[in-house]
């Protein structure tokens, strides 16, 4: 290129693109930050852990701006190369091309890709726009929660097992996020997940918590199986793994590997062949009725997305997040709330180019996130605990996130995640400190009036929750409403459904967020009677969510006495709660609606060549946006308004009418009981499996399989109870019986032999002969049927040319005659006729005496 | 190739534990330290030595480091032995293992410590010789020679119900290794009847070349089939299993899970289908179905165990479903994922028998029940046992994701895996490749993996300690630890950087996936209704494989020669004119 | 008149059924042996006897190097003398055993003598 261009530090970033070791230090620093608290954590004590813990994650936020600032370095340098072109004249203008930066660390191992190839899978992390605002979101909230738990588990014993915990949560999540192939990137997925469990579980001393996390490892393994076999289809018919290359294969027109995706699977008719047992309506029923139709691209997209909706917490896989509040605050923010639930719209989004193609698909990725968050917005309206509040939200807007990429918004949904991820941390931080003021306490109904005690986290709580529910210009308002518009535009079929969906969601959610925040901090305190009277009746005893001795042991809080107020708490917990609070009220700026700028959004812009999106003209449709931005607001004021209303105004009077009224009652019940999912996952799933391994192992295994071995063994033993009766020990017996034996062989050795002559022709006269004799025996034969004993090999077997001779009905047959002679010289004489068949050999046939 | 045969180290590996075996003999049962010192210097200095066997093969094809000569002569049986990539792995794993099982051994066990390590030692010999064995007769004589000493661990070391257990285990692996006995002969006799020097052969080579009808071939592939999957265990033959597991002595398990399972597996790979290449394709799915079933069924079964020891004996069950679904679905990916998962469910199995033992060498009971909130008083048990878990249900970065990725991708894509239906006649069949099925029935068996660890996990560290007996145990000892660290070592090792190993396994794989091919290809053409020989590699393609013209009458004159003479007559079907 | 194979083959026969006779139906362990020994001196006879007359029909041979070592067979009676020395033997042991058996049984007849049965 042209050496007289002005030297622009681009180049220089430019120049490592492809081994940028930064990319790896990224990764490793937390991993590093794991093993050091978790080897030696409990050696070196709390400072140590601490400063391990925070700077090691702290550390690689630092790098991943640096990544950021390389990737816009490189940014710049292609977009100043292509205008070079241009200018040069090198053709037309050409689409912002995906600059990648990227780090190799070493061939991981090779797996196949249909039959007989198979492609080196490495392990690689690469850094494209999209991976770069995850990338960015991650390593800043996390490092923020990692100083906000210095502060919230500064009274636990666990500190170093937490600590490292969560550094190896941030390793894996950088791996699923900077992983440049699927393989790589379900690494990430699952570790995100061991994590997981073991964070949710962290005090383990509970059983409810051990449980909890089992579930929500287990239900996520039921997505991850979803996505090993997703990946494997992907790269069985589209021939890879890493990413870079199905965007390849992808980007060309009509790619073999492709069309191959379009081929049905013959799952249907498999299943009808093996079981319709020819009857042909059997087969019709199961291959056109039972089996739905897929195609094999179609089934691979289902099958990831199942994993979707397990890490991301969607119908019908959702249910182990709300379980999942019984980790630690932190962990509910950082795992459950801003980074690893978002993973599956990640997944989602890297491989958006894959999804465009399958719209029906899509079609379902909308359905689902639809109605889960409707669902979960109207769990959340009757729960009555702070967190399970929060975590039913955080089910509802990743389904608002799950809308977005169903509609083919992929831009759209990841900058809901990035918003999501602000002021949701800052939600559950902030229930967090709440619980470390109050002992614990997060029911509802103990809470209130903490206005007055907690005010910076009020503060706080106030802008995020402000922020969720979309009031205009927060930045939840742009996220939200850029989703709303898009569906309401999009070309799918059920854009319209989803759309009204997502409205009644969005105003359940401005409604359930209010009540939570009135009634957390308005109204009067109700958590324990302030008079020294009371102290009696005070601390632990209404410790909420049975969070149970273990938490208290673990995690009692030194508070002064009994019957102090609840005092706001120390610099880093509150300061990450201001600093949460700041970045969700300014982090909406990035994606400000065409409708007010008349330009595509820089988000927009930034994910463009990262993220396939279908195409959405915004010129045209500004009535159409505008629509969907007033209907969003309307649902912001209605569902805000009338939470105000029932629960400021009136007192909460409207919500017990309702419950009152014999009509609602049964309804609110079933809304508070979650809809009793859980309870009939255990009726239709739980129940039957452990009842048939039940069945296996203590009847089948132990009776039926084990027991057939056991008959076997019987049959010797019976045989030897009745030989051993044989068995006098009279010598006379005995000797009888070596008399016959020896009767006998000289009876039969002295009967004479007997022969018999196999016979098959080989074709024409040749034929094949053998004589079934016995020891001792030696035969002579007479091949040419003159009744001479003359062949020249005194052999049992054969193999000669007879000679024929008519026979009556004008067959041609041979007349072989064979002697044999045992060793006492006896001997015996047979002949036999021989069929000479003129066409193939015949089946063998019975000799004669 | 072949570098420096010169040392003859296979036949070092092989003999220097049976030698040293029966020095141990005459060393004084007073001085156990001299006793324990000897066992595991041996057994390290032969580790050391196995370690030689990977100069040769940095992606090298075909077999290593032969030996052969002749043994017997009348009879044509050979000293033949070699390593190829499928069984370099194992092999090391052995030498590996033993060192570390004995070391584990003088922990718990206290008595008769003199026979513990001859018998070790012989055991070793025994496992190596198979894996190395080239020669069927000097196969079966290993293949049964590792029964003694394992029965004498499990009878001699054992729990209470021992001597059930071992006699269940010996008859029950003998019986069925009788069939593959009789199959040998009549190949060996077989060989006889058709080669020109009519000699008795039962090398591997010489067996190589022997095709049969396909009535014969399924016969005998089944007898092999039979022998195999009664050591893998395959289901339904896997009910010695539980029982053998629970009775013998934790270094016991260990062995018995991490190697001698391994010898049914290997089996298949290396006899079993390669002999029968038809019968073996005709039967792969059912094979493959068998291997589904046993992963299902194993997990379904671990599920519900209350006993530690045979919860982790049901999952080898379910963990060999999936070799053995490796080894069915004929993927040169699929075959080094199976052959690495050996080596993983070696490792991983090796380890949480160990763990087991550890407990029980405190408390005396494997009744989960009886555990509970260890992770307070054990932690570092705790963190050990979890990420041995970890690897046991394959999370990525273990071994054991590895292997199971490997293979679910492999018979994912496998094209050999088909079943015919809708035949009009028994020419034309649709056929559908059922590779997807078996993959996704495997998949699941991923996901009971994680349920029925995780609960096992739960019951005996998490939760309040109820149990007054749990408070005052101790965390792993220096012993323990000794032990357990190399395991872990290689569980994270390999979960990084499976291409060290995968690199070693794959060429051969290769290599065993086109003989195989070629040979079905040989044996499948029309009209070969009889038993003959393929030519040898040497020598060019002779009439019945390169003149497919007249099939009728090379079919004949074949069928005219089959018949065995002398003892062996009595095994061969008869192919013409009958008593 | 001249002894042939055929009566020496008779008079064995007569003394080896004799003998088996003796041997499956006395009771008497003393008289048991002493049938065995008969039975196995009528092997002796068949031997010598089939000697006797291998030699009389072995044609003397027609060229000098088979002269020079006229061929008379004896096999048979070093057979002889082998099935002498097992009987001696086998009397020597048998007469231990009916011995040991007396002095713990106080008995010769040979049907109580089952205790190896179980």
């Amino acid at each position: 290129m042209n050496p007289l261009q002005p030297l622009h530090f681009a180049n220089f970033w430019a120049a490592q693109t492809d081994q940028y070791r930064v990319l790896g230090w990224i990764v490793l620093l937390p991993l590093l930050g794991a093993l050091l608290n978790g080897l030696f954590g409990k050696r070196f004590g709390r400072d140590f852990v601490y400063a391990a813990g925070v700077a090691t994650v702290g550390a690689s936020f630092l790098l991943s701006l640096l990544a950021f600032a390389a990737l816009l370095g490189a940014e710049h340098h292609a977009a100043a190369q292509l205008a070079g072109d241009a200018a040069a004249g090198a053709g037309e203008e050409h689409a912002r091309p995906l600059v990648q930066i990227s780090y190799t660390v070493w061939d991981w191992f090779r797996a196949p890709t249909g039959a007989g190839q198979s492609a080196m899978i490495k392990i690689r992390y690469v850094l494209d726009p999209l991976s770069a605002v995850m990338l960015l979101v991650v390593t800043g909230v996390g490092t923020l929660i990692h100083v906000y738990s210095t502060g919230y588990m500064a009274h636990d014993d666990g500190y170093a097992r937490y600590f490292s915990f969560l550094n190896l949560f941030m390793f894996s999540m950088l791996n699923l996020i900077l992983a440049d192939s699927i393989p790589l990137l379900f690494v990430g997925w699952e570790g995100v997940g061991l994590c997981s469990y073991l964070l949710i579980g962290f005090w383990f001393t509970n059983s409810q918590y051990a449980s909890a996390g089992r579930k929500a490892f287990v239900v996520n393994r039921i997505g991850d199986v979803g996505v090993i076999l997703g990946m494997t289809i992907l790269a069985w018919k589209a021939g890879a793994y890493d990413i870079g290359g199905l965007r390849d294969v992808f980007a060309m027109d009509h790619s073999p590997a492709v069309q191959s995706l379009g081929e049905r699977v013959q799952l249907g008719e498999l299943l009808g062949r093996m079981f319709s047992f020819g009857s042909e309506r059997v087969f019709e029923f199961i291959n056109y009725k039972l089996i739905p139709q897929f195609t094999w691209g179609g089934l691979a997209t289902l099958l990831l997305f199942i994993g979707c909706t397990g890490k991301s917490a969607q119908l019908p896989l959702y249910v182990w997040l709300p379980d999942a509040m019984a980790g630690p605050t932190p962990v509910s923010a950082l795992i459950h709330a801003a980074t690893m639930v978002t993973a599956g719209v990640y997944l989602l989004c890297r491989l958006s180019f894959v999804y465009v193609s399958f719209p029906s698909v899509m079609a379902v990725i909308a359905v689902i996130g639809a109605v889960t968050a409707l669902l979960a917005a109207t769990i959340a309206l009757a729960q009555d605990e702070l967190k399970k509040v929060l975590a039913y939200s955080t089910v509802s807007q990743l389904g608002f996130m799950f809308v977005a990429c169903g509609v083919g918004a992929f831009g759209a949904g990841l900058f809901h995640v990035y918003t999501h991820a602000m002021f949701k941390a800052c939600l559950f931080l902030g229930a967090g400190a709440v619980m470390h003021a109050c002992r614990d306490k997060q029911k509802l109904s103990e809470l209130g009036g903490l206005k007055k005690f907690l005010p910076y986290t009020y503060a706080t709580f106030a802008i995020a929750t402000l922020a969720i529910i979309g009031t205009p210009g927060l930045s939840g308002f742009f996220s939200k409403d850029e989703i709303l518009f898009r569906a309401l535009v999009s070309p799918s079929k059920v854009g319209r459904f989803v759309f009204v969906t997502s409205l009644l969601a969005a105003t359940l959610t401005a409604f359930y967020m209010c009540r939570l925040l009135f009634l957390t901090f308005w109204g009067e305190f109700k958590g324990w009677s302030l008079e020294p009277a009371a102290a009696g009746a005070a601390p632990h005893g209404g410790n909420a969510h049975g969070s149970g001795d273990a938490h208290g042991d673990d995690h009692g809080h030194g508070h002064g006495n009994a019957w102090d107020p609840p005092k706001e708490n120390a610099w880093n917990i509150t300061g990450v709660l201001v600093a949460l609070a700041g970045l969700s009220v300014v982090a909406g700026y990035i994606g400000l609606p065409y409708l007010f700028t008349h330009h595509e959004s820089v988000i927009a812009h930034w994910l463009a060549p990262a993220v396939s999106e279908w195409p959405v003209d915004h010129a045209t449709l500004g009535s159409k946006e505008a629509l969907a931005m007033l209907l969003g607001v309307a649902a912001f004021g209605i569902g805000s308004g009338g939470a105000y209303w029932a629960y400021v105004v009136r007192g909460g009077e409207p919500v017990k009418q309702l419950v009152a009224a014999g009509g609602m009652r049964g309804l609110y019940r079933l809304v508070r009981d979650k809809w009793r999912v859980d309870e009939l996952y255990d009726l239709v799933f739980v129940r039957p499996l452990r009842l048939g391994s039940d069945l296996a192992a203590n009847l089948f295994d132990r009776w039926i399989v084990d027991g057939i071995v056991n008959l076997v063994g019987i049959i010797p033993r019976a045989l030897g109870a009745v030989l051993r009766k044989t068995q006098t020990g009279s010598i006379h017996v005995y000797g009888t019986a070596m008399a016959l034996g020896v009767l006998i062989m000289v009876g039969w050795a002295v009967r004479g032999p007997s022969a018999t002559i196999g016979y098959r022709v080989i074709s024409g006269t040749r034929v094949a002969l053998e004589a079934h004799g016995g020891p001792g025996y030696t035969y002579e034969w007479d091949l040419d049927g003159d009744g001479a004993f003359d062949s020249t090999v005194a052999d049992q077997r054969q193999e000669a040319n007879c000679t024929p001779v008519e026979a009556p009905g004008g067959r041609r047959v041979c007349r072989v005659g064979l002697q044999v002679r045992n060793a006492f010289g006896l001997s015996r004489t047979v002949t036999r006729t021989i069929e000479l068949a003129e066409t193939a050999p015949q089946a063998p046939q019975e000799g004669s005496r | 190739m072949n570098p420096d045969q010169s040392t003859h180290l296979i036949t070092v590996l092989v003999l220097l534990p049976a030698i040293a075996a029966l020095f141990v003999m005459f060393l004084p049962r007073q001085q156990p330290g001299l006793l324990r010192l000897f066992g595991v210097g041996v057994s390290l200095f032969e580790f050391g030595k196995s370690l030689q066997l990977l100069t040769g093969s940095d992606y090298a094809r075909g077999f290593r480091f032969v030996e052969n000569v002749a043994w017997i002569p009348s009879l044509g049986i050979r000293y033949h032995v070699a390593i190829d990539g499928l069984s370099l792995w194992l092999i090391l794993l052995t030498t590996f293992l033993t060192p570390l099982t004995l070391y584990v051994a003088f922990g718990s066990i206290h008595k008769r410590q003199k026979e513990l390590v001859a018998a070790f030692l012989l055991l070793e010999s025994a496992m190596i010789g198979s894996f190395v064995a080239l020669d069927m007769f000097l196969f079966y004589v290993f293949w049964e020679l590792m029964l003694v000493p394992m029965y004498l661990i499990i009878g001699v070391y054992g729990g209470a119900n021992r001597v059930y257990a071992a006699v269940k285990f010996f008859v029950y692996t003998f019986v069925a290794s009788l069939f593959m006995l009789l199959a040998i002969l009549y190949m060996a006799g077989q060989f006889r009847a058709l080669d020109g020097t009519h000699q008795y052969s039962f090398d591997y080579v010489d067996l190589m070349r022997l095709a049969f009808t396909r009535k014969t071939e399924t016969m005998l592939f089944i007898a092999f089939a039979v022998a195999f999957a009664v050591k893998v265990p395959m289901f339904p033959l896997h009910t010695w299993l539980p029982d053998a597991h629970t009775e013998a002595p934790t270094a016991g398990s260990m062995i018995l899970a991490a190697v001698l399972l391994k010898m049914g597996t290997y089996g298949f790979l290396r006899f079993a289908l390669p002999f029968f290449p038809s019968a073996s394709h005709m039967l792969g799915p059912t094979l493959a179905g068998l291997a589904c079933a046993g992963i299902l069924y194993g997990a379904a079964v671990a599920w519900r165990q209350r006993d530690f020891k045979k919860m982790v004996a049901y999952s080898s069950v379910s963990h060999l479903g999936f070799v053995m679904l490796g080894i069915a679905a004929r993927t040169p990916q699929s075959i080094s994922g199976a052959v690495l998962q050996m080596v993983n469910h070696g490792i991983s199995t090796g380890a949480l028998f160990l763990l087991v033992g550890v407990i029980y060498d405190r408390r005396h009971t494997r009744d989960m029940a009886e555990f509970g909130g260890l992770a307070k008083v054990m932690p570092a048990y705790a963190a050990v046992f979890v990420i041995v878990t970890m690897s046991s249900i394959g999370l990525p970065m273990t071994n054991g994701f590895i292997g199971e990725f490997l293979i679910i991708t492999g018979s994912f894509s496998s094209d050999l895996l088909r079943i015919s239906y809708h035949c009009v006649d028994a020419g034309t069949c649709d056929q559908a490749g059922m590779g997807p099925m078996y993959a996704g029935l495997a998949a699941l068996g991923v996901l009971f993996g994680a349920i029925y660890m995780l609960e096992a996990v739960q019951k005996v560290f998490f939760g309040p300690i109820n149990n007054p007996k749990n408070r005052e145990l101790t965390d792993l000892n220096d012993r323990e630890w000794t032990a357990l660290v190399p395991l872990l070592a290689l569980i994270v090792f390999i979960g990084l950087k499976p291409d060290y190993f995968l690199s070693r396994i794959e060429p051969d794989a290769n290599t065993w996936l086109q003989q195989y091919q070629q040979k079905r290809e040989q044996t499948v053409r029309p009209g070969a209704d009889a038993t003959y020989l393929l030519p040898a590699a040497d020598e060019p393609a002779t009439a019945p494989i390169a003149a497919p013209t007249q099939p009728a009458a090379h079919a004949a004159v074949d069928s005219a020669r089959v018949r065995p003479a002398g003892p062996l007559a009595m095994l061969a079907p008869s192919l013409e004119g009958a008593r | 008149m001249v002894v042939g194979l055929g009566h020496i083959l008779a008079l064995a026969g007569l003394l080896f059924a004799l003998g088996a006779a003796g041997f499956l139906m006395r009771r008497n362990a003393l008289v048991v042996l002493m049938c065995v020994e008969l039975m196995l001196n009528a092997v002796n006879l068949t031997l010598i006897g089939f000697n006797r007359w291998q030699a009389s029909v072995a044609q003397p041979a027609a060229d000098a190097a088979a002269a020079a070592t006229p061929m008379i067979p004896h096999h048979g009676q070093v057979f002889a003398f082998f099935v002498i020395a097992v009987a001696a033997a086998e009397a020597a042991v048998g007469l231990a055993i009916v011995l040991s058996l007396y002095r713990v049984r106080k008995v010769l007849r040979t049907d109580d003598a089952n205790l190896l049965k179980e």
